[in-house]
Protein backbone atom coordinates (compact mmCIF):
# COMPACT_ATOMS: atom_id res chain seq x y z
CA UNK A 1 0.00 0.00 0.00
CA UNK A 2 1.39 3.23 -1.32
CA UNK A 3 2.18 5.98 1.40
CA UNK A 4 1.37 9.65 1.08
CA UNK A 5 3.67 12.16 1.28
CA UNK A 6 3.02 14.09 4.56
CA UNK A 7 5.76 15.75 6.77
CA UNK A 8 9.69 16.00 6.01
CA UNK A 9 12.18 15.33 8.07
CA UNK A 10 12.30 16.26 11.37
CA UNK A 11 15.98 17.85 10.75
CA UNK A 12 14.42 20.22 8.68
CA UNK A 13 13.92 23.78 9.17
CA UNK A 14 12.38 25.37 6.33
CA UNK A 15 8.03 25.85 6.69
CA UNK A 16 8.03 26.30 2.89
CA UNK A 17 9.29 22.83 2.28
CA UNK A 18 7.28 21.37 4.71
CA UNK A 19 4.58 22.84 3.34
CA UNK A 20 5.58 21.70 -0.52
CA UNK A 21 6.02 17.97 0.94
CA UNK A 22 3.02 18.06 2.86
CA UNK A 23 0.22 20.39 2.42
CA UNK A 24 -1.54 18.26 -0.51
CA UNK A 25 -1.41 15.19 1.20
CA UNK A 26 -2.61 16.82 4.71
CA UNK A 27 -5.28 18.79 2.54
CA UNK A 28 -7.20 16.11 0.74
CA UNK A 29 -6.58 14.00 4.29
CA UNK A 30 -8.49 17.23 6.23
CA UNK A 31 -11.23 17.23 3.25
CA UNK A 32 -11.99 13.59 3.24
CA UNK A 33 -12.63 13.86 6.86
CA UNK A 34 -14.21 17.35 7.56
CA UNK A 35 -15.99 17.29 4.22
CA UNK A 36 -15.74 21.10 3.82
CA UNK A 37 -13.25 22.73 1.86
CA UNK A 38 -12.75 26.16 4.35
CA UNK A 39 -12.84 23.48 7.70
CA UNK A 40 -9.96 21.54 6.05
CA UNK A 41 -8.00 24.79 5.05
CA UNK A 42 -8.00 26.22 8.25
CA UNK A 43 -7.50 23.00 10.05
CA UNK A 44 -4.32 22.11 8.03
CA UNK A 45 -2.96 26.01 8.45
CA UNK A 46 -3.31 25.37 12.14
CA UNK A 47 -2.10 21.71 12.12
CA UNK A 48 1.12 23.05 10.32
CA UNK A 49 1.71 26.04 12.54
CA UNK A 50 1.50 23.82 15.36
CA UNK A 51 3.60 21.38 14.20
CA UNK A 52 6.20 23.96 13.24
CA UNK A 53 5.86 25.22 16.64
CA UNK A 54 6.70 21.71 18.09
CA UNK A 55 8.84 20.47 15.52
CA UNK A 56 11.81 19.78 18.04
CA UNK A 57 9.11 17.18 19.55
CA UNK A 58 8.88 14.26 17.22
CA UNK A 59 8.25 11.18 19.77
CA UNK A 60 11.74 9.05 19.49
CA UNK A 61 11.00 6.44 17.51
CA UNK A 62 7.35 7.23 16.29
CA UNK A 63 8.57 8.57 12.78
CA UNK A 64 7.78 12.31 11.54
CA UNK A 65 4.73 11.25 9.50
CA UNK A 66 2.36 9.29 11.59
CA UNK A 67 3.52 12.56 13.67
CA UNK A 68 2.02 15.18 10.80
CA UNK A 69 -1.22 13.52 10.75
CA UNK A 70 -1.58 12.54 14.05
CA UNK A 71 -1.43 16.71 13.97
CA UNK A 72 -3.64 17.46 11.27
CA UNK A 73 -6.44 14.74 12.40
CA UNK A 74 -5.99 16.43 16.05
CA UNK A 75 -6.63 19.53 13.97
CA UNK A 76 -9.94 18.22 12.43
CA UNK A 77 -11.00 16.62 15.44
CA UNK A 78 -10.56 20.09 17.33
CA UNK A 79 -12.84 21.63 14.18
CA UNK A 80 -15.25 18.48 14.35
CA UNK A 81 -15.45 19.58 17.89
CA UNK A 82 -16.12 23.36 17.54
CA UNK A 83 -18.74 22.21 14.90
CA UNK A 84 -20.88 20.27 17.65
CA UNK A 85 -20.33 23.83 19.84
CA UNK A 86 -22.09 25.26 17.14
CA UNK A 87 -19.97 27.96 16.33
CA UNK A 88 -19.31 26.52 12.92
CA UNK A 89 -20.58 24.75 10.21
CA UNK A 90 -19.13 22.07 8.41
CA UNK A 91 -21.96 21.04 5.95
CA UNK A 92 -20.55 23.09 2.33
CA UNK A 93 -23.69 25.16 0.83
CA UNK A 94 -23.91 24.83 -2.55
CA UNK A 95 -21.33 25.76 -4.69
CA UNK A 96 -19.12 24.66 -1.86
CA UNK A 97 -17.17 21.89 -2.74
CA UNK A 98 -13.46 20.99 -3.45
CA UNK A 99 -14.20 18.33 -6.05
CA UNK A 100 -14.68 19.35 -9.59
CA UNK A 101 -18.11 20.64 -9.84
CA UNK A 102 -18.21 19.29 -13.44
CA UNK A 103 -16.14 16.84 -14.75
CA UNK A 104 -14.90 17.55 -18.28
CA UNK A 105 -15.73 14.01 -19.88
CA UNK A 106 -12.23 12.96 -22.06
CA UNK A 107 -10.84 9.81 -23.78
CA UNK A 108 -10.16 8.70 -20.59
CA UNK A 109 -12.10 9.96 -17.91
CA UNK A 110 -16.37 9.89 -18.71
CA UNK A 111 -18.51 11.88 -16.06
CA UNK A 112 -19.37 8.45 -14.56
CA UNK A 113 -15.43 9.44 -12.91
CA UNK A 114 -16.68 12.06 -11.57
CA UNK A 115 -19.87 10.80 -10.56
CA UNK A 116 -17.98 8.32 -8.23
CA UNK A 117 -15.42 10.15 -7.03
CA UNK A 118 -17.98 12.54 -5.53
CA UNK A 119 -20.16 9.27 -4.41
CA UNK A 120 -16.94 8.04 -2.56
CA UNK A 121 -16.52 11.38 -1.12
CA UNK A 122 -20.09 11.18 0.07
CA UNK A 123 -19.86 7.64 1.13
CA UNK A 124 -17.01 8.66 3.55
CA UNK A 125 -18.50 11.91 5.28
CA UNK A 126 -21.55 9.35 5.74
CA UNK A 127 -19.17 7.32 8.09
CA UNK A 128 -19.39 7.83 11.88
CA UNK A 129 -16.29 10.37 12.67
CA UNK A 130 -14.39 7.52 14.05
CA UNK A 131 -14.55 4.95 11.50
CA UNK A 132 -14.18 8.09 8.85
CA UNK A 133 -10.74 8.97 10.24
CA UNK A 134 -9.60 5.14 9.87
CA UNK A 135 -10.51 5.12 6.69
CA UNK A 136 -8.83 8.19 5.63
CA UNK A 137 -5.05 7.35 7.20
CA UNK A 138 -5.40 3.61 6.19
CA UNK A 139 -6.26 4.09 2.63
CA UNK A 140 -5.77 7.46 1.58
CA UNK A 141 -2.63 7.92 3.74
CA UNK A 142 -1.46 4.40 3.76
CA UNK A 143 -0.68 4.06 7.26
CA UNK A 144 -0.21 1.15 8.94
CA UNK A 145 -2.83 0.23 11.37
CA UNK A 146 -0.04 0.61 13.75
CA UNK A 147 1.04 3.82 12.72
CA UNK A 148 -3.00 4.85 12.76
CA UNK A 149 -3.00 3.14 16.05
CA UNK A 150 -0.34 6.17 17.16
CA UNK A 151 -2.21 8.68 15.89
CA UNK A 152 -5.43 7.89 17.02
CA UNK A 153 -3.87 6.89 20.41
CA UNK A 154 -5.77 3.35 20.00
CA UNK A 155 -4.52 -0.16 19.71
CA UNK A 156 -4.00 -2.09 16.17
CA UNK A 157 -6.33 -4.45 17.25
CA UNK A 158 -8.96 -1.14 17.72
CA UNK A 159 -7.26 0.09 14.31
CA UNK A 160 -8.17 -3.07 12.69
CA UNK A 161 -11.47 -3.90 13.47
CA UNK A 162 -12.44 -0.04 12.96
CA UNK A 163 -11.73 -0.89 9.58
CA UNK A 164 -13.29 -4.16 9.40
CA UNK A 165 -16.40 -2.17 10.45
CA UNK A 166 -16.12 0.91 7.87
CA UNK A 167 -15.57 -1.83 5.39
CA UNK A 168 -18.52 -3.46 5.78
CA UNK A 169 -20.71 -0.36 5.84
CA UNK A 170 -19.08 1.24 2.53
CA UNK A 171 -19.66 -2.19 1.12
CA UNK A 172 -23.39 -1.96 1.47
CA UNK A 173 -23.45 0.98 -0.57
CA UNK A 174 -24.87 -0.41 -3.82
CA UNK A 175 -22.86 1.94 -6.08
CA UNK A 176 -19.28 0.74 -4.10
CA UNK A 177 -20.44 -2.73 -4.08
CA UNK A 178 -21.21 -2.67 -8.12
CA UNK A 179 -17.24 -1.64 -8.78
CA UNK A 180 -15.37 -3.91 -9.99
CA UNK A 181 -11.38 -5.25 -9.35
CA UNK A 182 -11.01 -5.32 -13.05
CA UNK A 183 -11.10 -1.86 -13.30
CA UNK A 184 -8.27 -1.76 -11.11
CA UNK A 185 -6.37 -3.95 -12.92
CA UNK A 186 -7.15 -2.34 -16.49
CA UNK A 187 -5.70 1.23 -14.69
CA UNK A 188 -2.67 -0.30 -12.77
CA UNK A 189 -2.01 0.72 -9.43
CA UNK A 190 -0.64 4.23 -7.98
CA UNK A 191 2.37 4.77 -6.47
CA UNK A 192 3.20 7.21 -3.54
CA UNK A 193 2.92 10.78 -4.46
CA UNK B 1 -17.49 -6.40 2.48
CA UNK B 2 -15.44 -3.89 0.35
CA UNK B 3 -12.48 -5.35 -1.26
CA UNK B 4 -9.20 -3.87 -0.05
CA UNK B 5 -7.57 -2.75 -3.14
CA UNK B 6 -10.58 -1.67 -4.31
CA UNK B 7 -11.99 0.48 -1.86
CA UNK B 8 -8.12 1.99 -1.29
CA UNK B 9 -8.16 2.70 -5.55
CA UNK B 10 -11.45 4.66 -5.03
CA UNK B 11 -10.58 6.23 -2.00
CA UNK B 12 -7.28 7.78 -3.39
CA UNK B 13 -8.85 8.77 -6.61
CA UNK B 14 -11.75 10.15 -4.83
CA UNK B 15 -9.03 12.38 -2.79
CA UNK B 16 -6.88 12.96 -5.55
CA UNK B 17 -9.67 14.85 -7.34
CA UNK B 18 -10.02 17.01 -4.32
CA UNK B 19 -8.72 20.33 -5.56
CA UNK B 20 -6.10 22.68 -3.38
CA UNK B 21 -6.57 25.62 -2.33
CA UNK B 22 -4.28 27.82 -4.52
CA UNK B 23 -2.08 30.41 -2.25
CA UNK B 24 -2.72 28.40 1.04
CA UNK B 25 0.94 27.16 1.70
CA UNK B 26 1.65 31.10 1.01
CA UNK B 27 -0.66 32.15 3.60
CA UNK B 28 0.23 29.53 6.31
CA UNK B 29 4.24 30.91 5.72
CA UNK B 30 2.60 34.35 6.37
CA UNK B 31 0.90 33.39 9.27
CA UNK B 32 4.03 32.08 10.61
CA UNK B 33 5.96 35.20 10.19
CA UNK B 34 3.54 37.46 11.07
CA UNK B 35 3.01 34.75 14.43
CA UNK B 36 -0.97 34.97 14.07
CA UNK B 37 -3.41 32.68 14.67
CA UNK B 38 -4.21 31.25 11.02
CA UNK B 39 -8.21 31.36 11.58
CA UNK B 40 -7.94 35.10 11.87
CA UNK B 41 -6.71 35.11 7.96
CA UNK B 42 -9.15 32.68 6.53
CA UNK B 43 -12.48 34.33 8.42
CA UNK B 44 -12.44 36.77 5.94
CA UNK B 45 -12.75 33.61 2.76
CA UNK B 46 -15.75 31.69 4.90
CA UNK B 47 -18.89 32.82 3.65
CA UNK B 48 -21.48 34.79 5.70
CA UNK B 49 -22.91 32.17 8.49
CA UNK B 50 -26.80 32.15 8.20
CA UNK B 51 -28.46 34.65 10.95
CA UNK B 52 -30.76 31.23 11.85
CA UNK B 53 -30.04 29.43 14.78
CA UNK B 54 -28.36 26.11 13.50
CA UNK B 55 -29.32 22.50 14.94
CA UNK B 56 -26.51 22.79 17.65
CA UNK B 57 -27.62 25.83 18.83
CA UNK B 58 -31.24 24.30 19.34
CA UNK B 59 -29.43 21.06 20.74
CA UNK B 60 -27.88 23.52 23.42
CA UNK B 61 -31.53 24.75 24.26
CA UNK B 62 -32.66 21.39 24.28
CA UNK B 63 -30.01 20.29 27.16
CA UNK B 64 -30.37 23.88 28.69
CA UNK B 65 -33.82 22.93 29.43
CA UNK B 66 -32.72 18.92 29.99
CA UNK B 67 -30.92 20.44 32.90
CA UNK B 68 -33.95 21.91 34.42
CA UNK B 69 -36.09 19.19 34.06
CA UNK B 70 -33.24 17.11 35.77
CA UNK B 71 -32.23 19.94 38.73
CA UNK B 72 -36.49 19.00 38.85
CA UNK B 73 -36.30 15.31 38.87
CA UNK B 74 -33.37 15.54 41.33
CA UNK B 75 -35.23 17.63 43.86
CA UNK B 76 -38.22 15.46 43.73
CA UNK B 77 -35.78 12.18 44.28
CA UNK B 78 -33.93 13.89 46.79
CA UNK B 79 -30.75 13.19 45.02
CA UNK B 80 -28.59 16.15 46.71
CA UNK B 81 -27.32 17.24 43.38
CA UNK B 82 -24.27 15.12 44.04
CA UNK B 83 -23.47 14.78 40.30
CA UNK B 84 -23.09 18.16 39.64
CA UNK B 85 -20.18 18.31 41.82
CA UNK B 86 -17.56 15.99 40.07
CA UNK B 87 -14.69 15.02 42.31
CA UNK B 88 -12.88 16.76 44.56
CA UNK B 89 -9.60 18.63 43.18
CA UNK B 90 -6.51 17.25 43.14
CA UNK B 91 -3.58 18.11 45.76
CA UNK B 92 -1.25 20.56 44.10
CA UNK B 93 1.58 17.90 44.79
CA UNK B 94 -0.26 15.30 42.59
CA UNK B 95 -0.07 16.95 39.54
CA UNK B 96 1.07 14.70 36.67
CA UNK B 97 4.60 14.35 35.93
CA UNK B 98 5.86 16.79 33.02
CA UNK B 99 5.84 15.02 29.70
CA UNK B 100 9.01 13.99 28.44
CA UNK B 101 7.59 14.76 24.45
CA UNK B 102 4.88 17.93 23.34
CA UNK B 103 2.31 16.84 21.50
CA UNK B 104 0.95 19.83 19.97
CA UNK B 105 -2.99 19.34 20.80
CA UNK B 106 -2.87 15.63 21.40
CA UNK B 107 -6.10 13.93 21.36
CA UNK B 108 -7.46 13.67 24.36
CA UNK B 109 -8.82 10.61 26.74
CA UNK B 110 -6.43 8.26 25.46
CA UNK B 111 -4.01 6.47 27.80
CA UNK B 112 -5.26 9.24 30.75
CA UNK B 113 -7.49 7.72 33.84
CA UNK B 114 -10.94 8.90 33.90
CA UNK B 115 -10.78 9.98 37.29
CA UNK B 116 -7.33 11.60 36.50
CA UNK B 117 -8.97 13.50 33.52
CA UNK B 118 -11.81 14.77 35.74
CA UNK B 119 -9.54 15.92 38.45
CA UNK B 120 -7.68 18.43 36.19
CA UNK B 121 -11.01 19.28 34.40
CA UNK B 122 -12.36 20.05 37.51
CA UNK B 123 -9.78 21.95 38.76
CA UNK B 124 -10.29 24.99 41.07
CA UNK B 125 -7.85 27.78 41.79
CA UNK B 126 -6.38 25.98 44.77
CA UNK B 127 -5.31 23.41 42.80
CA UNK B 128 -3.12 25.29 40.28
CA UNK B 129 0.57 25.32 40.57
CA UNK B 130 2.77 27.55 42.67
CA UNK B 131 2.64 30.67 40.54
CA UNK B 132 0.15 29.26 37.71
CA UNK B 133 -2.29 31.62 35.67
CA UNK B 134 -5.94 30.30 37.45
CA UNK B 135 -6.26 33.49 38.96
CA UNK B 136 -6.44 35.71 35.95
CA UNK B 137 -9.67 37.32 34.84
CA UNK B 138 -9.87 35.21 31.82
CA UNK B 139 -8.62 31.86 30.49
CA UNK B 140 -5.99 33.21 28.09
CA UNK B 141 -3.25 31.11 26.42
CA UNK B 142 -0.20 32.22 26.05
CA UNK B 143 2.59 31.19 23.76
CA UNK B 144 6.39 32.53 22.33
CA UNK B 145 8.91 32.08 20.66
CA UNK B 146 12.38 33.39 20.44
CA UNK B 147 15.53 33.10 18.41
CA UNK B 148 18.91 33.30 20.52
CA UNK B 149 22.51 34.17 19.53
CA UNK B 150 25.00 32.38 21.75
CA UNK B 151 28.97 32.49 22.20
CA UNK B 152 30.28 29.66 20.16
CA UNK B 153 30.59 26.04 22.40
CA UNK B 154 27.92 27.38 25.08
CA UNK B 155 25.29 25.77 23.46
CA UNK B 156 24.80 23.66 26.12
CA UNK B 157 25.70 25.75 29.09
CA UNK B 158 22.52 28.16 27.50
CA UNK B 159 20.10 24.81 27.58
CA UNK B 160 21.10 24.00 30.99
CA UNK B 161 20.72 28.00 31.74
CA UNK B 162 17.50 27.78 30.01
CA UNK B 163 16.40 24.79 32.23
CA UNK B 164 17.40 26.17 35.44
CA UNK B 165 15.23 29.22 34.74
CA UNK B 166 12.00 26.97 33.40
CA UNK B 167 12.62 24.79 36.77
CA UNK B 168 13.37 27.96 39.17
CA UNK B 169 9.90 29.21 37.70
CA UNK B 170 7.49 25.99 38.66
CA UNK B 171 7.96 25.08 34.92
CA UNK B 172 9.67 22.22 33.18
CA UNK B 173 11.26 21.60 29.95
CA UNK B 174 8.93 20.26 27.65
CA UNK B 175 11.11 18.81 24.86
CA UNK B 176 14.89 19.77 24.33
CA UNK B 177 17.18 18.74 21.12
CA UNK B 178 21.07 18.53 20.53
CA UNK B 179 20.72 21.33 18.24
CA UNK B 180 19.39 23.82 20.60
CA UNK B 181 15.38 23.93 19.80
CA UNK B 182 13.88 24.04 23.71
CA UNK B 183 10.46 24.02 24.68
CA UNK B 184 9.63 25.31 27.65
CA UNK B 185 6.20 25.30 30.11
CA UNK B 186 6.02 27.44 32.43
CA UNK B 187 3.31 29.00 34.85
CA UNK B 188 0.94 31.56 33.05
CA UNK B 189 1.55 34.09 35.79
CA UNK B 190 5.51 33.82 35.25
CA UNK B 191 5.53 33.71 31.62
CA UNK B 192 6.57 37.26 30.97
CA UNK B 193 9.66 36.86 34.15
CA UNK B 194 10.78 34.28 32.15
CA UNK B 195 11.21 34.97 28.26
CA UNK B 196 12.61 38.52 29.68
CA UNK B 197 14.98 36.03 32.02
CA UNK B 198 15.53 34.38 28.62
CA UNK B 199 16.54 36.82 26.96
CA UNK B 200 19.45 37.53 28.97
CA UNK B 201 21.47 34.58 28.19
CA UNK B 202 22.17 35.75 24.56
CA UNK B 203 21.54 38.08 21.90
CA UNK B 204 18.07 38.21 20.57
CA UNK B 205 17.30 37.66 17.05
CA UNK B 206 13.72 37.61 17.55
CA UNK B 207 11.04 37.10 20.09
CA UNK B 208 7.85 36.89 19.07
CA UNK B 209 4.76 36.20 22.09
CA UNK B 210 0.97 35.93 21.50
CA UNK B 211 -2.05 35.30 24.12
CA UNK B 212 -5.44 34.12 23.16
CA UNK B 213 -8.76 34.58 24.95
CA UNK B 214 -10.29 31.27 25.45
CA UNK B 215 -12.53 31.96 27.98
CA UNK B 216 -15.76 31.53 25.88
CA UNK B 217 -14.74 28.36 25.03
CA UNK B 218 -13.23 27.06 28.29
CA UNK B 219 -16.80 28.15 30.16
CA UNK B 220 -18.79 26.57 27.36
CA UNK B 221 -16.59 23.11 27.45
CA UNK B 222 -17.59 23.41 31.39
CA UNK B 223 -21.21 24.22 30.90
CA UNK B 224 -21.26 20.84 28.46
CA UNK B 225 -19.73 18.89 30.89
CA UNK B 226 -22.11 19.96 33.62
CA UNK B 227 -25.21 19.01 31.73
CA UNK B 228 -23.67 15.48 30.47
CA UNK B 229 -22.88 14.86 34.15
CA UNK B 230 -26.22 15.63 35.63
CA UNK B 231 -27.72 13.59 32.38
CA UNK B 232 -25.69 10.42 33.56
CA UNK B 233 -26.71 10.91 37.51
CA UNK B 234 -30.47 11.01 36.28
CA UNK B 235 -29.79 7.91 34.01
CA UNK B 236 -27.83 6.11 36.61
CA UNK B 237 -30.83 6.92 38.92
CA UNK B 238 -33.20 5.22 36.48
CA UNK B 239 -31.00 2.34 35.86
CA UNK B 240 -31.42 1.34 39.67
CA UNK B 241 -35.45 1.10 39.27
CA UNK B 242 -35.07 -0.68 36.03
CA UNK B 243 -37.71 -3.27 35.96
CA UNK B 244 -36.80 -5.68 32.43
CA UNK B 245 -33.85 -6.56 30.93
CA UNK B 246 -35.00 -4.20 28.00
CA UNK B 247 -35.35 -1.42 30.23
CA UNK B 248 -31.40 -2.19 31.75
CA UNK B 249 -30.27 -3.09 28.90
CA UNK B 250 -31.36 0.55 27.22
CA UNK B 251 -30.60 2.65 30.11
CA UNK B 252 -26.93 1.45 30.42
CA UNK B 253 -26.48 2.13 26.63
CA UNK B 254 -27.64 5.33 27.43
CA UNK B 255 -24.69 5.69 29.92
CA UNK B 256 -22.41 4.58 28.35
CA UNK B 257 -23.08 6.74 24.98
CA UNK B 258 -23.24 9.95 27.88
CA UNK B 259 -19.70 8.43 29.21
CA UNK B 260 -17.90 8.90 26.00
CA UNK B 261 -19.03 11.94 25.68
CA UNK B 262 -17.85 13.11 29.01
CA UNK B 263 -15.06 11.84 28.48
CA UNK B 264 -13.99 13.53 25.01
CA UNK B 265 -15.23 16.80 27.22
CA UNK B 266 -12.73 15.59 29.90
CA UNK B 267 -10.09 15.07 27.27
CA UNK B 268 -10.60 18.52 25.82
CA UNK B 269 -10.72 20.34 29.58
CA UNK B 270 -7.39 18.46 30.11
CA UNK B 271 -5.87 20.24 26.80
CA UNK B 272 -7.16 23.42 27.77
CA UNK B 273 -6.41 23.20 31.53
CA UNK B 274 -2.56 22.24 30.38
CA UNK B 275 -2.66 25.23 27.75
CA UNK B 276 -4.16 27.81 29.94
CA UNK B 277 -2.14 26.96 33.04
CA UNK B 278 1.39 26.55 31.66
CA UNK B 279 2.46 28.95 28.80
CA UNK B 280 4.83 27.19 26.25
CA UNK B 281 7.86 29.42 25.20
CA UNK B 282 9.68 27.83 21.97
CA UNK B 283 13.72 28.76 22.06
CA UNK B 284 16.01 27.98 19.35
CA UNK B 285 19.54 28.29 20.41
CA UNK B 286 22.32 29.31 17.79
CA UNK B 287 25.89 29.57 18.70
CA UNK B 288 28.14 31.96 17.11
CA UNK B 289 30.89 30.15 14.40
CA UNK B 290 33.91 30.22 15.85
CA UNK B 291 36.25 33.21 15.26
Amino acid sequence: MGKRGLGPQPESDDLERWLEQGYNAAFRTAYLILHNPHDAEEAVQEAFLRAWRFRASVPPGEGVRPWMYRVVVNACLSKLRSERTGRERRVPVDGESALPPSPAPGPEEGAESGELRRHVVAALAGLPEHLRVVVVLRYYAGLSEREIGTVIHRRPGTVKSRIHEAKLRLGTDPVLAEYRPVILVAAGGRGPE
Amino acid sequence: MIDDAVLERLVREAADSIEVPAGAAEQIVAARNADAPPARLRRAHRPPQSAKPGPVLTLAGALAALVGLIVGVAAVFGSGGGGLQGPSAPNAASRPSPPTTVYPDAAPTAGVAGSEIQSRAEAVPGAAPPGASRTLPAEVIKTGSVDLLVAHDALQLVVTGLARIATGDGGFVAASTARGDVTLRVPAARFETTVDQVLKLGTPISVTTSARDASSQYVDLKARMQVLLVARALYEQILRRAQTTDDLLGVKSQIAVLQGQIEQLQGQLQVWDDQIIYSTLSVHVTERAAS
